[in-house]
């Protein structure tokens, strides 16, 4: 609360639209900003990594927070919703004996009977739960936006400075959007739960008479029924770090942009250095900068030039320059791979062993299953029936649907242990390697 | 100087069209041999991209989302960033380098943390789709997709899916170790399998390459090739038709010495001492 | 046997004059019309459009460059055009630079031939860095606040398509990608908000793709240019992606006959050295 107060005072803390205030304000904090470096430049040696091992760490906790707690004021209700989900699912799988026609299908059916029960008490449950908890929130984002009101009112600050919610026309800052969307995420809650009684009613109505068709179609209803729920469950997030997110994010893009620089120096540098030695090839690196430039100044002007004459050659050179020249480089140099691909399938794939063998035969079908000429050469074959798993096309897609999909899921779950691990491993800056190793 | 403004301006759509298809081209030109052109051509792209880089990480990034709030809005906090994003710099100080590491570190922190989220949302649906029946429901040997009940043909599709996702992982499960007969055997047989999916992401990767050179030859036929007078086209076959002619007959250097087929071995005869060598 | 030694040894150059002029071929004349049969993925993606609920919009997310418009473009033009066909909205999302206007300019191409208006039928918010978890957990909690403005810096409240809309208002998410970017969209959007995904990769990113077909993580799947193709048949409409799907057929079975060329030379050429 105190947090969200804070938060309210600092987003409306601005001077009053006085460009030399503004100025000021700008000027002390790049001046504080500029300490802040000079003061780390004098940081002693056996101190600095641990100060850049607790900024990994405090950084990567922000979204580490904000995904395992979701919070505690909404818990009960999401454990409610989670349980009916569960009684859905539970019931979704017992329908089954009745579509395929098993023999304990009595069994079934009240084992499917008890689950759909107890969801509808999680269900009533749930609903006394967001009928308490709706009129509490809805009292918190009426005082927030008054209490922002207030605020802006009291310290005089400019609208256009504000953030108004388009729809209530009130003050929008993390504080009211956060009750508002708290407000809203009940009512859909309560929407979803009136979606899963209704799936739920028909369920209950299934028996071992029913036909196997309506039954399914049931199923699919007590699916879309347990989806909802889960939905509703995971929007009741009051994760007291959700709001910030986006704000966090911003920050990060901005921090990230001020870096192209390093990357233009690079270059830069590169081709100054191939410029100035006149190195065999500079006039390319010339060529190199006055691209640089004449894109670089053809942008700027066609967006700052306001409605000057010179406005529209800016904007005719800039087409020019980007839809004929980079749009076709880009695509040509992409394209080039093409026929190195020919060329080195051509010179380099041998088949010296079952193995190889067995990638080629997969390789030939699976480029003939994905194409018109594939599918010429087994046209003959019936579209339905048994003979109908010999078509290419066929073939091609029962080995990209089994054997190729489980072989890559094989492999991503590996990529992804391995990806969470060098995760784990360069939050908790335990990663080693000749970057992370060196001297500070 | 007026007059090319203008030109440009009425004529952009053809000008447009002749620079990609010169920058089309030049790029192509590799393929023959290493030319200059196409060194000229590369580095005009690296240029041009750098500069669009610039452009559009002001225009799209730094102002609507730094300089509007700070100055337009009076949000003056934001200046604190550039202190942030100078610190990149000091990658360059050799004694100060660990200033850019205290950044880069953090942002590397704060990726790591949302990969962590990522990974639950990605990959526990996956482990749970994985679990599939392997026993059919409805002995018969197909069933449409619009029917319900598991046939003979899917029951066996899962097994297989099934088994190769076992053996795969087994493959590529380093922490035990493969010495057994029965991890040998699950690994070995995991890279057979393997070979389905390296088969299909070369077929695919081919399909790929080749539909983006299908896209530059449409835009060279469909969109440059109507503008193109035809005079030019018939001077352009027939250059062609000459430099494939020159290509094909072209006088051929004598095989050098190291390109002749080896020689035969000849075991050479032991060396007598203080003896003459054998030849 | 000379023969032997042009089959192991065909000069690259050659290879290259083959390739370029086994693919222009059919680009220019229609010499043959082939089938194209729909795979159950792309009839779904089509389903997918065809059954989205009335007051619902989508969001197509543009992740390609100019590099890989050939098949990404195309993807997002064959799901434009239904969808300006169905009268359903759509917000354009690009995340490339230089893909950015591409995308944009294609999409006004479309809107021009189908008669259909900026700000009403479709609007593009322009080129946005940064993570997508922020955008979408951002979108979450007030969709129009998070995008802010369209390209044309209106905010997005004061947009009639947008107004008073939020993150439920979102029926269908097109993902057109070269890259791994499906993994951020199915863990925020599309598996605890249960959006719908087309997910339109590049083919190299095929193989992968039917991991998430398998899982139903995804609604529907283009694969790569064929896929294309394939929508434009369900569409009726004839385009770039048939012309382009016969020349990927005549390119395809190229590279298969000069594997075959290549290692049929490869082994009489062994048995000659053998037998000699």
């Amino acid at each position: 609360m105190i947090l969200l107060a804070n938060n309210l005072a600092f987003s409306l803390f601005v001077p009053q639209a006085r460009p030399a205030v503004l100025a000021a304000y700008i000027g002390v904090c790049l001046a504080l900003g500029i300490g802040f470096i000079f003061l780390l430049t004098a940081m002693p040696t056996r101190f600095r990594r641990p100060i850049v091992i607790a900024t990994t760490f405090i950084l990567g906790l922000f979204y580490f927070l904000e995904f395992m707690f979701p919070g505690r004021q909404m818990a009960p209700l999401r454990d409610r919703l989670a349980a009916a989900e569960s009684g859905f699912r539970t019931a979704q799988q017992d329908l089954y004996a009745v579509v395929v026609q098993r023999n304990d299908v009595s069994a079934r059916l009240a084992h499917a009977g008890q689950a759909l029960n107890d969801a509808a008490r999680s269900l009533d449950k749930a609903a006394e739960m967001i009928d308490r908890v709706k009129p509490d929130a809805e009292e918190q984002l009426r005082r927030a936006a008054e209490d922002a009101s207030r605020w802006a009112k009291a310290r005089g600050v400019p609208g256009k400075v504000l953030e108004f919610d388009a729809e209530t026309g009130s003050i929008s800052d993390i504080r009211t959007q956060t009750y508002r969307k708290r407000v809203g995420d009940l009512a859909k809650a309560a929407e979803g739960m009136s979606d899963a009684r209704a799936a739920m009613e028909k369920a209950q109505s299934v028996s071992a008479s029913t036909p196997p068709k309506e039954v399914d179609a049931i199923r699919g209803s007590l699916a879309a029924g347990a989806d909802s729920l889960a939905l509703a469950r995971s929007n009741l997030s009051d994760n007291f770090l959700s709001p910030y997110t986006q704000p966090v994010g911003d920050v990060s893009v901005v921090i990230g942009a001020f870096a192209l620089g390093l990357g233009i120096y690079g270059l830069a540098a590169v081709h100054a250095k191939a410029i100035s030695g006149k190195r065999p090839g500079w006039l390319n690196s010339l060529a190199f900068y006055v691209a640089m430039i004449a894109m670089t100044l053809v942008g700027f002007l066609k967006d700052y030039l306001g409605k000057r004459p010179a406005q529209s050659l800016s904007e005719s050179v800039y087409n020019i320059l980007f839809y004929g020249a980079l749009n076709a480089l880009s695509a040509t140099m992409f394209s080039l791979v093409a026929f190195y691909i020919v060329s080195a399938a051509y010179r380099a794939f041998r088949v010296k062993s079952g193995e190889s063998a067995l990638m080629m035969a997969s390789a030939f079908l699976v480029m003939l299953s994905l194409v018109p000429f594939g599918v010429l050469i087994t046209s003959g074959l019936p579209v339905h029936g048994w003979a109908s798993i010999f078509r290419l096309e066929n073939i091609g897609h029962w080995i990209l649907l089994f054997p190729n999909a489980a072989a890559q899921r094989g492999m991503l779950f590996g990529i992804g242990v391995g990806g969470l691990a060098m995760a784990l491993r360069v939050w908790l800056s335990l990663e080693r390697g000749s970057y992370f190793d060196k001297e500070m | 100087m007026h007059q090319l403004a203008s030109f440009i301006e009425q004529h952009s759509t053809a000008v447009i069209l002749w620079v990609g298809a010169i920058c089309t081209f030049a790029i192509y030109s590799v393929l023959y041999k290493e030319n200059p052109y196409y060194r000229l051509a590369e580095h005009i792209f690296i240029g041009l991209a750098s500069g669009l880089g610039i452009y559009m990480t002001w225009s799209d990034v730094l102002k609507p989302k730094w300089w509007d709030p700070m100055v337009g809005k009076g949000q003056w906090w934001w200046a604190f960033t550039v202190a942030a994003g100078a610190m990149f710099y000091f990658m360059y100080s050799k004694r100060n380098a660990w200033i850019s590491r205290l950044i880069m570190g953090g942002m590397m922190g704060m990726g790591t943390g949302a990969a962590f989220q990522a990974f639950a949302n990605t990959y526990f649906p996956m482990v749970t789709a994985s679990f599939k029946a392997v026993v059919p429901t409805v002995l018969k040997a197909h069933i449409p997709r619009t029917e319900p009940g598991l046939g003979i043909d899917l029951a066996l599709s899962n097994l297989l899916f099934i088994i190769v996702l076992i053996t795969v992982m087994a493959y590529f499960f380093f922490s035990i170790d493969h010495r057994s007969r029965s991890m040998r055997g699950t690994a070995s047989l995991g890279r057979w399998f393997l070979m389905f999916a390296f088969g299909a992401m070369f077929g695919s990767t081919v399909m790929a390459r080749m539909a983006l050179f299908i896209g530059r030859l449409d835009y060279l036929t469909t969109e440059w090739g109507p503008i193109v007078p035809l005079w030019l086209w018939m001077a352009a076959g027939g250059l062609l038709l000459l430099a494939i002619g020159f290509f094909l007959l072209r006088p051929r250097p004598p095989k050098k010495l190291d390109e002749q087929p080896a020689e035969e071995v000849v075991p050479v005869e032991p060396v007598a001492e203080g003896g003459a060598q054998a030849s | 046997m000379r023969i032997l030694t042009i089959l192991d040894r065909i000069d690259r150059r050659i290879v290259y004059l083959l390739l370029a002029v086994v693919v222009f071929v059919p680009l220019k004349w229609t010499i043959f019309s082939l089938p194209l049969p729909i795979t159950p993925e792309v009839q779904s993606a089509y389903d997918t459009i065809q059954n989205m609920p009335k007051g619902k919009i989508a969001w197509i997310s543009v992740v390609w460059g100019p590099g890989t418009q050939a098949e990404n473009r195309t993807q997002m033009e064959v799901l434009v055009r239904h969808l300006f066909m169905k009268g359903v909205p759509f917000i354009l999302m690009p995340w490339d630079q230089q893909g950015t206007k591409v995308a944009e300019k294609q999409v006004e191409d479309l809107a021009k031939e189908l008669h259909k208006k900026e700000g009403v039928d479709w609007i593009s918010i322009g080129y946005r860095p940064g993570y997508l978890m922020n955008i979408i957990k951002g979108s979450i909690i007030n969709m129009n606040k998070t995008l802010g403005t369209d390209r044309h810096g209106t905010p997005l409240y004061e947009i009639p398509m947008t107004k008073g809309k939020t993150i439920s208002n979102v029926g269908l998410l097109i993902e057109t990608t070269p890259s791994g970017t499906l993994n951020d969209w199915i863990s925020y959007l599309g598996q605890p908000l249960q959006v719908p995904i087309i997910y339109c990769p590049t083919a190299v990113m095929v193989p992968d793709g039917y991991n998430y077909v398998d899982t139903k993580q995804v609604a529907g799947m283009l694969p790569g240019l064929t896929g294309a193709a394939q929508y434009d048949e369900l569409l009726h409409h004839t385009g770039f992606a048939q012309r382009g799907a016969d020349a990927l057929s005549m390119a395809h079975a190229l590279v298969i006959a000069l594997i075959i060329v290549g290692n049929v030379g490869y082994v009489l050429t062994r048995r000659q050295r053998g037998s000699a």
